[in-house]
């Protein structure tokens, strides 16, 4: 039998089945931790922020449908420099480092180790809780956002969403903010799992985020930014000390940037799933 | 080892007087900061930049040096505000990372183990357990700005002569003044999200985004609303104006780096309102007693 063959054969002899169940349940005890849980009202504090000012705009300001352009940037920018920047980046080092980290701090994760489940399995489950609780809120922000960013308009509003280029821009942002979510996901999981306190680790990853446009272009594609970047809808140009030093790199195809923070995710989490294979639990204080 | 079966002994060693009794918690926790050889590390490889700034200030003054470099023409290294200002900037960023780091433990660990209660059970009252920790940042950080700066200043005086030192006292003023102000805000967001947060790692998280979400908030808030009064929610902001005040940095140059959002009078109301409300947590959380639910 060849190697192939063979490796066909370990593969569809897998439990798949049990595993999916596993996972499904590791997935429900987690998003139940994560939605409804008094540590976690920082993070609905961080997504929907941008809302209470938006809300705040559409009070204020006379809906002027030739308005629609600028409000456009506006949302482009705070979806750039808040969302990706900022809001995302700390949600999901919450949510994140908090799987494992969380668990010892809360001295349960020895149930998780004690029952009949691989850990390559709890990692996934774990990690797709996180995935879906990060999502759901980042991606209601930015829906409430936009929804309310363009409602005021009235009619010319609706008829941009509906009949122009609203739409395709909505479901940009949402598909962003899902790859975004992956992307820093599986890093901060993978910290959590390897420093103690990877909030050093964190800094530097924000600084490399936030300063990776003025570094040569080969080096900027190793920064979930730069695909993300040039997915957005809507470009706003640099300015401030920054914008001197920004260096303009070649896009990728639209298929490499959704496929690039994917492809980072799916490599630190099988690196997160052989690290997690040797991991301890010390319940010392943290 | 159970604790029936530990042996007990009275303390034997000298009493501290009541004033200074604070102090035990100061050392304390300078011998729990400095527990990690990585922080002490870092702490070492914070002086790097300090030891640029020295070097610089020496060129600047030593023709043989620069003769020797073959520099040629008007220094390009000028012993100006901006030089000192540059560099507390510096060394402010690497005091604020290191104290994000270790500093949270300062408090989470005492609630975390239920110690708060027996140390407040101590002849020490609320006011100086917090003074005693806030000692421990503050220490760290003076090390980190004040101090090597005034080292540079006293240098350049020294090698300047021709009464510099006296017609820029104000700059050591400056110096002083802008790392307290830096060292009071660090340390005080610093012991309030430890105190509120018993885990240290999220402490450090809430205080990393603290310092870094405001921007990002302010900025929102500039754009949607068509004002520069965001600007208030950033704490980066008010410090960087309040800075540019005191080294006298030129209203042309403020303008350029955009340092004119927000009236000076507003940028300390954010730093007095900052302080205020991280007293105010550290104030409620703080009590020598704990409420347990459920």
């Amino acid at each position: 039998m060849s190697r192939l063959a063979q490796l066909r054969k370990s593969f569809s002899e897998q439990p798949w089945e049990l595993w999916t169940r596993q996972i499904a349940a590791i997935l429900r005890m987690d998003l139940r931790k994560n939605f409804f849980s008094r540590r976690g009202i920082w993070i609905y504090l961080l997504a929907f922020a941008p809302v209470v000012i938006i809300a705040l705009h559409a009070i204020i300001d006379r809906a002027d449908p030739n308005q629609i352009h600028t409000d456009t940037e506006v949302l482009a920018g705070i979806f750039q420099f808040f969302y990706l920047r900022f809001g995302i980046f700390f949600g999901c080092l919450g949510i994140f480092t908090w799987l494992f980290r969380g668990e010892v701090i809360e001295k349960s994760l020895h149930y998780y180790f004690l029952a009949p489940v691989k850990r390559e399995v709890l990692l996934l489950g774990k990690f797709l809780g996180g995935v879906v609780t990060s999502v759901t809120l980042f991606g209601l922000g930015v829906l409430a956002s936009f929804s309310v960013m363009y409602a005021h308009f009235g009619p010319a509003g609706q008829f941009y969403v509906f009949s122009g280029p609203g739409m395709g821009q909505l479901l940009a942002y949402l598909g962003i903010t899902a790859l975004a979510c992956i992307g820093y996901g599986s890093i901060f999981l993978m910290l959590s799992l390897l420093i103690k306190n990877p909030i050093i680790p964190a800094a530097i990853v924000l600084g490399w985020e936030t300063f990776s446009p003025v570094l040569p272009s080969l080096v900027q594609r190793f920064s979930v930014t730069y695909y993300l970047k040039q997915l957005c809808p809507v470009s706003i140009p640099a300015d401030g000390l920054l914008a001197l030093f920004t260096v303009v790199s070649e896009p990728v195809s639209t298929f490499a940037a959704v496929l690039g923070p994917i492809v980072l995710a799916t490599l630190v989490l099988v690196l997160a799933c052989k690290f997690v294979r040797r991991f301890q639990i010390s319940y010392a204080a943290d | 080892m159970a604790v029936y079966k530990r042996s007990y002994k009275p303390y034997e060693g000298r009493i501290t007087s009541d004033r200074w009794r604070f102090l035990v918690l100061t050392r304390y926790g300078f011998s729990g900061l400095f527990d990690s050889r990585l922080f002490t590390g870092a702490f070492v490889l914070s002086f790097v930049p300090f030891l640029i700034g020295f070097t610089a200030v020496y060129m600047a003054h030593s023709s043989a040096l620069q003769t020797m470099l073959q520099m040629r023409g008007p220094s390009p290294l000028a012993m100006n505000s901006f030089f000192f200002l540059a560099f507390l900037g510096f060394h402010a960023w690497i005091s604020f990372l290191l104290t994000t780091w270790q500093g949270p433990q300062l408090v989470a660990s005492d609630l975390a183990n239920n110690a708060l209660p027996l140390i407040l059970g101590r002849p020490i009252s609320r006011a100086e357990y917090v003074l005693g920790k806030f000692l421990v940042i503050a220490t760290l950080l003076s090390i980190i700005t004040w101090v090597p700066m005034l080292i540079l200043f006293f240098l350049n005086a020294g090698l300047e002569g021709n009464g510099w030192l006296w017609s820029h006292l104000w700059l050591g003023g400056a110096i002083f003044l802008a790392s307290w102000m830096w060292i009071a805000i660090v340390g005080l967001v610093a012991l309030a999200a430890s105190a509120w947060l018993k885990w240290r790692v999220a402490a450090s998280a809430v205080m990393l985004a603290f310092f870094f979400v405001g921007p990002g908030f302010g900025a929102a808030i500039n754009a949607t609303l068509h004002t520069s009064w965001g600007h208030i929610f950033d704490i980066l902001y008010a410090v960087k104006l309040i800075w540019v005040g005191l080294f006298r940095v030129p209203i042309s140059t403020a303008h350029d780096l955009d340092m004119l959002g927000i009236p000076v009078w507003a940028a300390w109301c954010t730093v007095a309102a900052t302080c205020g409300l991280s007293l105010l947590l550290l104030n409620r959380r703080l009590k020598a007693r704990e409420v347990v639910r459920g």
